[in-house]
């Protein structure tokens, strides 16, 4: 049996085997903040039991307003295999492992659940808070009766500041949001995380604690870029739609002759084998002394970089990845559209996307041989409705 | 006392040991994708042994930044964050002697991290179908762009061909008139998913201390990103595809980012039936429209918010935002990161001091913890630096036998090439650490 075969094998059976968290309740008392759906979500793939107390904004939060079964898709996608508990019920539920607290700081203290009353009576509760600006502090007294969303978050974390071409007519040229929620995704993952830690210190100590969770910062801890770019620069960096704005390299997206590719030049034998590619070699020298005069002169990067990019429009895309296998490097790849990816069989049998009757939705990362992440199908409580 | 106050305590307060104390990571991975995990790990407390072959490593540490500007005292700032609170090892584990120095290290671990080309490490002996032998107990993470197995999983991957193959670069720009395609900045494919396989390492931890057994877990970045995209499923129920909508998020009644009478970027976000009425009641010319959703009427509702914004100053617009109850909050750029007080006060952005590299500022702990603080203790190493630390404490060597493998060149030490140096003026013989005489941080 090759390697593949043998690993491939360690994930078969998936449906008959346990999860890791089996037998940790958890409820979600989210409002409309994703963020906290999502850290719901991740704990319940990963096997535990998630009660959710059911916001009829968050259903009506959908692309376009378009609802499956009465409820809008990210509703329907992060409330799969939770059960709805209405907020009055839940101090009967109470003691659960793990409380996520999504409604802003104050909110569930003030009708008597927040975590210094809950604490008092279960001091092994894990209390999740998860706000645009955490519990505590000026700011977040401050903005407390603000509500959070996505774009604010990838706002905020000075993520939308780097994204998008400034080159563009206004309003085209302002910043842009990664076109997945990416604040509220790092903010769930990063409660999710902090859960699991906070569960994992209460095995040896026997007590929960308070986790705080501030999703207009996750991004922005985790990357290291904001924080590192001024500290040593003295300055902020500016978007470039172009070359990365770190490596000042062509890790990129570029405009082939036929679509999109992306081009991961990170080291400079990268960089090197890929103007030999383009029939270029010639560039290398000249790039690398535009590095060099970086600060000085910006515009002779920018120069070289049209030249570059000319020379990339001339092939195929198809042509490029294959002369980039051929060399063993850089690594190149044809941008795949979301009707290309959907269709990939790869995605399927490893349950990244799964099929649900006429629906396909976001299956599970967590791919784990003994304790396999939950990829369930929504529930629909009617037959799917087209919107 | 007030609910602020009460929390605000129980952080500044917090004086138990970390959550993952005593937990021992072996790290063996390069770039940003693999050493994000351990990083994450280490913050949270656990030990994480960092094994680079020597003298060159994790190649990550050499790629030039800003025209050469990224280095700090020797070392990029970004590799010194990504590889905060680590210690490093230098192990030429193609020589059998080195390979069986790892083995033992594995021996003691509860998790071990890599993120090589799928098969890479098999053919040092140290996949997970030979460590499991070792050690049963150990749960394994493989991190890739597609996973280990399945008709992708032999494609390179780096965060943008992650990004190019999940179809999130499909997801982001703008559709109908602006033809460009951007990658997410700043690597998001790598610092995601290594984030959520946090969660799922430790949730493997607590499945092990009821059963015992250890784990593989096959971490694909591409479907860490696919996650979230609800794209697929708004494509199958409508048989359109959504379109990519710049600033826009399409699932707001009224959204995306504006400039004000004083030039800043601010974005604004009326999720809500609620939201959008109340920001309706400032805003003119936009009643009415409330549930019009389509991606025309959510253009028309932006250009005429634009209009008005556009006569707001930035603070005006917060004013109104906390006011109504509308998200608004301003594009900050990494100046304004850095400097945001609120931060500061949070420990976000903190100043440490690093026994060799003196104060930084660094981006401080992924979560706040009321009973165990979270901590950046100190920086990345170049390559080998902690060599006599680890092989003394953690596997019982002799001092003479560590010199010995130093000689034979099983263990080894950086190149002093920038990016792998300690700082100038650096001096063995006045480093108890790197001598082994003391650990980073001695509790």
């Amino acid at each position: 049996m090759s390697r593949e075969e043998a690993l491939a094998g360690l994930f078969s059976g998936a449906e008959a085997k346990p999860s890791a968290l089996e037998g940790v309740r958890v409820v979600e008392i989210c409002g409309a903040n994703y963020a906290c759906r999502i850290a719901g979500s991740i704990l319940g793939e990963l096997g535990a039991e998630v009660y959710t107390v059911p916001d009829e904004d968050a259903k009506d939060i959908t692309p376009h307003g378009v609802k499956i079964g009465g409820v809008g898709i990210p509703y329907l996608i992060e409330g799969r295999g939770k059960r709805e508990i209405p907020l009055a019920d839940v101090p009967k539920l109470l003691p659960v492992d793990i409380l996520i607290d999504g409604l802003g700081p104050g909110k569930l203290h003030s009708m008597g659940l927040g975590y210094p009353q809950l604490s008092e009576k279960y001091p092994d509760l894990i209390y999740v808070a998860i706000s645009q600006f955490g519990h505590y502090g000026e700011k977040a007294k401050e903005y407390a009766n603000m509500p959070d969303s996505d774009l604010t978050a990838q706002a905020y974390n000075g993520y939308m500041a780097m994204l998008g071409n400034p080159s563009l007519p206004e309003p085209y040229s302002y910043p842009i949001r990664a076109g997945v929620w990416l604040g509220w995704a790092f903010a769930g993952a990063a409660a999710a995380l902090g859960a699991l830690a906070a569960y994992w210190a209460r095995l040896r100590t026997g007590r929960g604690q308070f986790v705080d969770v501030a999703i207009n910062e996750v991004l922005s801890v985790v990357h290291p870029y904001q924080v590192g770019a001024p500290f040593v620069l003295g300055k902020s960096r500016q978007r470039s739609p172009t070359i990365d704005a770190n490596l000042l390299v062509t890790y990129t997206t570029a405009r082939a002759k036929d679509g999109f590719v992306a081009l991961a030049t990170v080291i400079w034998p990268e960089v090197e084998a890929f103007f030999e590619i383009i029939g270029r070699p010639d560039l290398a020298n000249r790039w690398r002394e535009a590095l060099e005069a970086w600060e000085r002169e910006p515009q002779r990067l920018r120069e070289l970089e049209a030249e570059v990019f000319a020379e990339v429009a001339k092939y195929s895309g198809e042509d490029l990845v294959k002369a980039s296998r051929e060399k063993g490097r850089p690594p190149i790849a044809v941008v795949k559209t979301l009707e290309y990816v959907a269709a990939q069989e790869h995605w399927r049998i490893r349950r990244a996307i799964i099929q649900c009757g006429d629906l396909l939705v976001p299956g599970t990362p967590f791919m784990m041989s003994e304790t396999p992440g939950r990829a369930r199908c929504p529930q629909l409580p009617e037959p799917t409705a087209r919107a | 006392m007030d609910y602020f106050e009460y929390i605000r305590d129980i952080i500044a307060n917090a004086r138990g040991d970390p959550p993952l104390k005593g937990v021992k990571v072996v790290e063996f991975a390069h770039y940003i994708l693999g050493p994000n995990i351990p990083r994450l790990l280490a913050q949270l407390g656990a030990e994480v042994v960092k094994v680079e072959p020597p003298p060159r490593g994790d190649r990550w540490k050499y790629a030039s930044m800003w025209g050469g500007r990224g280095f700090y005292k020797g070392m990029r700032i970004d590799y010194l964050y990504l590889n905060s609170n680590k210690y490093f090892v230098g192990i030429d584990f193609k020589r059998e002697e080195g390979r069986r120095l790892v083995i033992e290290l594995v021996k003691q671990a509860d998790v071990f991290v890599e993120n090589f080309e799928p098969g890479t490490v098999d053919k040092y002996g140290l996949g997970y179908l030979q460590l499991r032998e070792v050690n049963p107990r150990l749960i394994y993470v493989s991190a890739s762009g597609y996973g280990n197995w399945g008709p992708l999983s032999r494609l390179p991957s780096y965060d943008v061909i992650g990004q190019a193959e999940s179809g999130v670069i499909d997801t982001t720009g703008w559709e109908d008139g602006v033809n460009e395609a951007y990658r997410l900045p700043d690597y998001p494919g790598d610092w995601l998913p290594s984030t959520m396989a946090v969660s799922a390492i430790i949730a493997a931890l607590i499945y092990r201390e009821r059963t015992g057994k250890g784990q593989y877990i096959d971490l694909s970045q591409a479907a860490s990103m696919q996650r979230f995209m609800y794209h697929f499923t708004y494509m199958s129920a409508t048989g359109r595809r959504l379109k990519r909508s710049g600033f826009v998020d399409p699932s707001a009644y009224l959204s995306g980012v504006f400039k004000t009478a004083d030039g800043k970027f601010v974005a604004i976000a009326a999720m809500t039936k609620a939201q959008y009425d109340a920001l309706a009641s400032a805003a003119p010319n936009i009643g009415g429209l409330r549930d019009l959703r389509d991606p025309e009427s959510l253009w028309l509702k932006y250009e005429a918010v634009r209009a008005w914004a556009s006569t707001k100053t930035l603070d005006e617009l917060l004013e109104l935002g906390k006011k109504l109850g509308v998200p608004i909050q301003p594009v900050l750029s990494d100046e304004e990161v850095v400097r945001d007080p609120w931060r500061a006060e949070r420990g976000s952005v903190l100043y440490i001091t690093d026994r060799l590299y003196g104060e930084v500022a660094v981006p401080g702990p992924i979560v706040k913890m009321g009973g165990t603080p979270l901590a950046v203790k100190w920086l990345a190493r170049p390559v080998g630096y902690h060599n006599m630390l680890v092989l003394k404490r953690r596997l019982g060597l002799g001092e003479s036998e560590v010199r010995r493998l130093r000689e034979e060149g099983v263990i080894g030490y950086w190149d002093g090439q920038p990016g792998n140096a300690p700082p100038p003026g650096w001096r063995e013989e006045e480093d108890p650490v790197f001598r082994g005489e003391k650990d980073e941080v001695e509790t």
